[in-house]
C-alpha cells in the first residue's frame, strides 16, 4: 500500500492537482511515525503506511503554513475522513479544495514504535475501516475487524456507576489537567480564532490549574464539541496526563445520536445538530 | 401549591435562575404583583431569550457558589424571537446529560417553560426546585470559596475550592 | 562520602524519611492514567524506579499555579496582602540525572535579576535523590548536552545502580548527607566503589550521539533558514512539550477576582501558545507556529547558554515522547546542523 500511496502522491504533484501531500513519514527514532508535508516528487518516497499512522491529519487542513504550500492532498483513514466531512458541514472547508487519499485500515497500535500489537482504544469496534468519501482509495479493501473492549462499553459502564463514584472519577481526572490545551490544539474541530479560554475581558475560564477552573475548561470544551466530535480521540492521545477525554466526548456524541439522530462525519449534507431544531425535540426534562 | 416560607431550615440553598425577559421574567413579576408567597432562595438574572443562555453561565454560577441553577423560558411556539427556545432546548438537553454523567446531582440543574401569565406556576417551580436543591445539600465540591474576606489568609484552599471533600450528592449541611 | 545501599534497605530508608516529618515524592505508576508520574507517596512500596515519568518533577518546586498576593478594594485604597508560600520539608526520590540537572540549570534564571522567593523557599526545603539510568531510552540524549545517565549535576544524593542490584550512594551536599546520616545503619561503606564502569555501559547504550552543546553560533547564523518552517510544520502549538519539560519555566501573571478583591497568580505558560507574544496593541512578532517552534529550540540551545553559560535542555526526551506528532528537538536541530554543513 505504501507504494500505491507514493505513486498517487507523485501523480498528483506532477499533474499539479496537488501542491502538498500531507501524509505519514518515519522519524529518527526507530519505529516512530510523524506527519510529513511533501511538496517535491522526490520526497514522496518518505511516505509510509503502518500501524503507527495514528494522527488525524485533517487538523492540518486548517493550518495556514500548510495551506500556503498549495492545494492539499491528504492520506486519510476512515475515521479521519469523518473530520473532513464535519469541517465541510460547518463551512470550515470546501470539499472540492482537498483531495482525499483513502486508505483501508486494519487498526493502529498503542506503542509508539510498534513493538506491541495492542490496538489503540479508538480502533476497537471501528465501523469505518473502509474509507468513505475518498477521492481515490488505495489497497485491497477487506480489513480485519479489531477486537477488544470498545469505548462504548466503557462509556456504558461508567454511566451505570453511581453518581458519587462518577464524580470522584472525573474529579481525579481533571485534577491532573495542566491546562496545556493540547486537546484543543490537536482537535480538527476546535477552530475558534480566539478561544474562550484566552479571553480576559471578561474572563470566563480561569487560566490557573485549579479544580474548578479545570472543570470549567474540560466541560466547556466537551460541550462545545457536541455535534462536532468525530471520535478521532486525538485529544485523549495528546493529553500529557492521560485524561480520559475519549470517554467524555464519546458520551456526548452518543447523547447527540440518541437525541437528534445525528453522527458527525457520515453525511456531507447533514446540518450540525445544534444549529437546527425539530418541533418535537425531547423536552421531558423541562417542567 | 405555593407555601409561605415559614419553616426554619438548617440549609438555605442559593439558586441562580436564568430567565427570558419576555415570558418567565414577566411571569415572575406577575407572581409578585399577585402577592404569591414563595421560597426566596432564587436570584433571577434576566436575559433576552433562553437561547442567550450559554452553558458558561451555569458553570460560572456553580463556581461562584450557587447550589442549584434554574433555567426558564417561553413555551415552544411562543418565543419572542420565533425559534430561540427551540435551539436552547437542544442545547440544554445535551448539557444536562453531560452534567449528570459527571456525577453532579441532576436536581441542581432544572429547566422550565413559564409563560407571562403563569405567575402561580413560577412560584410552584421555584418552591419545588428549592426543595430539590435543599435535599441535594450545599454544592461545596465545585464552588470557589467566594468570600474573599474570610479566606484571604487561606488562599491555597481558596484556589483549590476545597471547602470540603464532599460528594455533591450527600445531603445535609 | 560513598556508601552502598541494598534494594531492601532503600525501601527502609524511604520509610525512615517519611517518618521524619517529610513529604516524600517519587515516581508512581498511576493506575488511572496508566503511566508513570511523580506523586506524593505515603508508603515506600509505591515508589517505582523502573519507568520514566511522563511529566517532570518541577511542579513540586515551581507549581502549576501559585498565588503571589491577594488584594482587597477598600474605600479609596487597595489593601495588598503578600502570600507566604506554604512549604514543607520535601524529598524527591527517583529523579533521573537529567531531572536533577534541570533544577540546577533552572536555578540560574530564578536567581537572575532578583531572587524568586517562591521558587527558592521550596527549592531550599527540597532534597533531591537521583536514581541513575542503566537503560536509556531511544529518545534520550543527555549525553548530547554535556550530561550522562549517571551524572550528579544538581543532585543532593545520587544512587547509581550497580551490577549486583545494590546502589552506590554518593552525597554531594549537606542536605544529602543529613539524609544518609538519618539512617546510617542501613548503609555499608562504599569508598572502594566507583560508578564509572556502570556509567560507561549506560552511555554505550545511548542511541543519539550528536553534540548539541556548542551550537550557539550555528543557530545564530541559521535563524532565517527556511528549514525551520519545513521541519516544524507538524507542530500544532499544543504546549505539552513545555509543560512536561524539567527546565521550561515561563509563567503568566494574572489577576483573578471580582468587585471586592482578588488574587494575583503565577501560572505555567508556554511559548508555543499562539498568544504568548501577542502585544496589547494586537501585533504578534511570533505569529506563525514555526517561529514559535524555532524560538523554543533557540531558547533551549542558544539564548539560555548565552545568558547563563548553560544549555537549558537536559536531553531528557520528555518533549519528544509527549508530543502528539513526534516532533523532536534533537532531530530538528541536527537537521539544521546538517543542512548547514552541506
Amino acid at each position: 500500500m505504501e507504494n500505491q500511496i507514493r505513486k498517487i502522491a507523485r501523480e498528483l504533484l506532477q499533474s499539479k492537482k496537488a501542491g502538498v501531500i500531507i501524509g505519514y513519514g518515519e522519524t529518527d527514532i526507530a519505529g516512530r511515525v510523524a506527519p510529513i508535508f511533501v511538496t517535491n516528487e522526490k520526497d514522496t518516497d518518505r511516505l509510509v503506511w503502518n500501524s503507527r499512522c495514528w494522527y488525524n491529519l485533517a487538523r492540518y487542513l486548517r493550518k495556514p503554513e500548510v495551506k500556503s504550500k498549495g492545494r492539499p492532498a491528504v492520506v486519510m483513514k476512515g475515521c479521519d475522513i469523518r473530520s473532513i466531512v464535519g469541517l465541510v458541514s460547518e463551512n470550515q472547508l470546501k470539499r472540492e479544495d482537498v483531495t482525499v487519499i483513502g486508505v483501508p485500515c486494519s487498526g493502529m497500535v498503542k506503542s509508539k514504535n510498534g513493538t506491541s500489537s495492542e490496538p489503540l482504544k479508538k480502533c476497537i469496534g471501528c465501523q469505518v475501516q473502509s474509507p468513505a468519501h475518498a477521492d481515490v482509495t488505495v489497497g485491497a479493501d477487506s480489513p480485519k475487524p479489531i477486537e477488544g473492549r470498545s469505548l462504548d462499553e466503557e462509556v456504558a459502564a461508567m454511566a451505570a456507576m453511581p453518581a458519587d463514584k462518577r464524580w470522584e472519577f472525573w474529579k481525579q481526572e481533571f485534577d491532573r489537567c495542566i491546562r496545556c490545551y493540547a486537546c484543543r490544539q490537536v482537535c480538527p474541530h476546535c477552530f475558534c480564532n480566539s478561544c474562550i479560554a484566552e479571553k480576559s475581558t471578561p474572563q470566563w475560564i480561569s487560566t490557573a490549574s485549579t479544580r474548578s477552573a479545570n472543570f470549567a475548561w474540560n466541560v466547556m470544551r466537551a460541550f462545545h464539541m457536541a455535534g462536532r466530535c468525530s471520535g478521532c480521540q486525538e485529544c485523549a492521545r495528546a493529553c500529557p496526563t492521560n485524561i480520559r477525554l475519549d470517554i467524555l466526548n464519546r458520551k456526548i456524541a452518543l447523547d447527540v445520536k440518541e437525541a437528534f439522530n445525528f453522527e458527525t462525519g457520515i453525511d456531507l449534507s447533514a446540518k450540525p445538530p445544534l444549529t437546527t431544531y425539530k418541533l418535537d425535540d425531547n423536552q421531558e426534562f423541562i417542567r | 401549591m405555593s407555601t409561605p416560607n415559614t419553616v426554619k431550615h438548617d440549609f438555605e440553598p442559593r439558586i441562580m435562575a436564568f430567565v427570558c425577559q419576555w415570558c418567565t421574567y414577566t411571569g415572575a413579576d406577575l407572581a409578585g404583583t399577585s402577592r404569591i408567597q414563595y421560597a426566596p432562595n432564587v436570584r433571577v438574572l434576566k436575559l433576552p431569550c433562553s437561547a442567550r443562555i450559554d452553558v458558561h453561565f451555569i458553570i460560572k454560577a456553580f463556581e461562584q457558589g450557587a447550589d442549584g441553577v434554574l433555567i426558564s423560558g417561553c413555551h415552544p411556539g411562543d418565543c419572542h424571537y420565533t425559534a430561540g427556545n427551540y435551539y436552547a432546548r437542544r442545547r440544554f438537553d445535551i448539557f444536562r446529560r453531560l452534567i449528570d454523567f459527571l456525577g453532579i446531582d441532576p436536581r441542581r440543574l432544572q429547566f422550565s417553560w413559564v409563560s407571562a401569565a403563569e405567575g402561580r406556576k413560577w412560584a410552584d417551580v421555584v418552591n419545588s426546585v428549592t426543595e430539590g436543591v435543599r435535599a441535594a445539600g450545599p454544592f461545596l465540591d465545585y464552588k470557589r470559596l467566594s468570600d474573599w474576606k474570610t479566606h484571604l489568609t487561606d488562599v491555597e484552599a481558596f484556589l483549590s475550592g476545597e471547602a470540603a471533600n464532599q460528594s455533591p450528592t450527600a445531603s445535609g449541611v | 562520602m560513598k556508601h552502598r545501599l541494598s534494594q531492601q534497605n532503600l525501601s527502609e530508608w524511604l520509610a525512615r524519611i517519611l517518618k521524619n516529618d517529610t513529604r516524600l515524592i517519587a515516581p508512581v505508576l498511576d493506575e488511572k492514567a496508566h503511566d508513570f508520574f511523580f506523586a506524593e507517596i505515603q508508603s515506600p512500596k509505591l515508589a517505582r524506579f523502573d519507568g520514566f515519568t511522563k511529566m517532570s518533577a518541577k511542579e513540586f518546586i515551581f507549581p502549576r499555579h501559585e498565588p503571589l498576593f491577594t488584594y482587597e478594594f477598600e474605600k479609596s485604597s487597595i489593601r495588598i496582602k503578600d502570600v507566604e508560600p506554604q512549604v514543607r520539608k520535601t524529598v524527591i526520590v527517583g529523579l533521573r540525572p537529567c531531572d536533577a540537572a534541570g533544577f540546577a540549570v533552572m536555578d540560574k534564571v530564578f536567581h537572575w535579576d532578583y531572587d524568586d522567593k517562591f521558587y527558592w523557599k521550596r527549592r531550599e526545603a527540597t532534597t533531591l535523590i537521583t536514581m541513575g539510568c542503566s537503560e536509556p531510552l531511544d529518545s534520550c540524549f543527555c549525553t548530547s548536552v554535556g550530561l550522562s545517565p549517571m551524572n550528579d549535576k544538581g543532585s543532593d544524593v545520587l544512587l547509581s545502580p550497580l551490577e549486583d542490584g545494590s546502589f552506590l550512594v554518593e552525597s554531594f551536599t549537606d542536605k544529602g548527607t543529613s539524609l544518609v546520616t538519618l539512617a546510617q545503619d542501613l548503609f555499608e561503606p562504599g569508598d572502594h566503589l566507583d560508578r564509572s564502569s556502570v556509567e560507561q555501559k549506560a552511555v554505550a547504550k545511548m542511541v543519539r550521539k550528536e553534540n548539541l552543546n556548542e551550537l550557539g553560533s550555528l543557530l545564530e547564523k541559521n535563524f532565517e533558514n527556511h528549514a525551520w518552517e519545513t521541519l516544524s510544520c507538524a507542530c500544532m502549538g499544543c504546549g505539552a512539550c513545555a509543560m512536561s519539560c524539567p527546565t521550561c519555566h515561563c509563567f503568566d501573571i494574572v489577576d483573578e477576582g471580582d468587585l471586592r478583591g482578588g488574587v494575583r497568580l503565577k501560572n505555567w505558560d508556554c511559548c508555543s501558545f499562539s498568544i504568548f507574544t501577542k502585544h496589547g496593541a494586537g501585533h504578534n512578532p511570533r505569529d506563525q507556529q514555526f517561529k514559535r517552534c524555532r524560538q523554543r529550540y533557540m531558547h533551549k540551545l542558544r539564548y539560555y547558554k548565552e545568558k547563563f553559560g548553560e544549555t537549558l535542555c537536559v536531553g531528557c526526551g520528555r518533549c519528544v515522547n509527549v508530543c502528539p506528532v513526534n516532533l523532536d528537538i534533537y532531530s530538528v536541530v541536527t537537521a539544521v546542523k546538517n543542512k548547514e554543513a552541506q
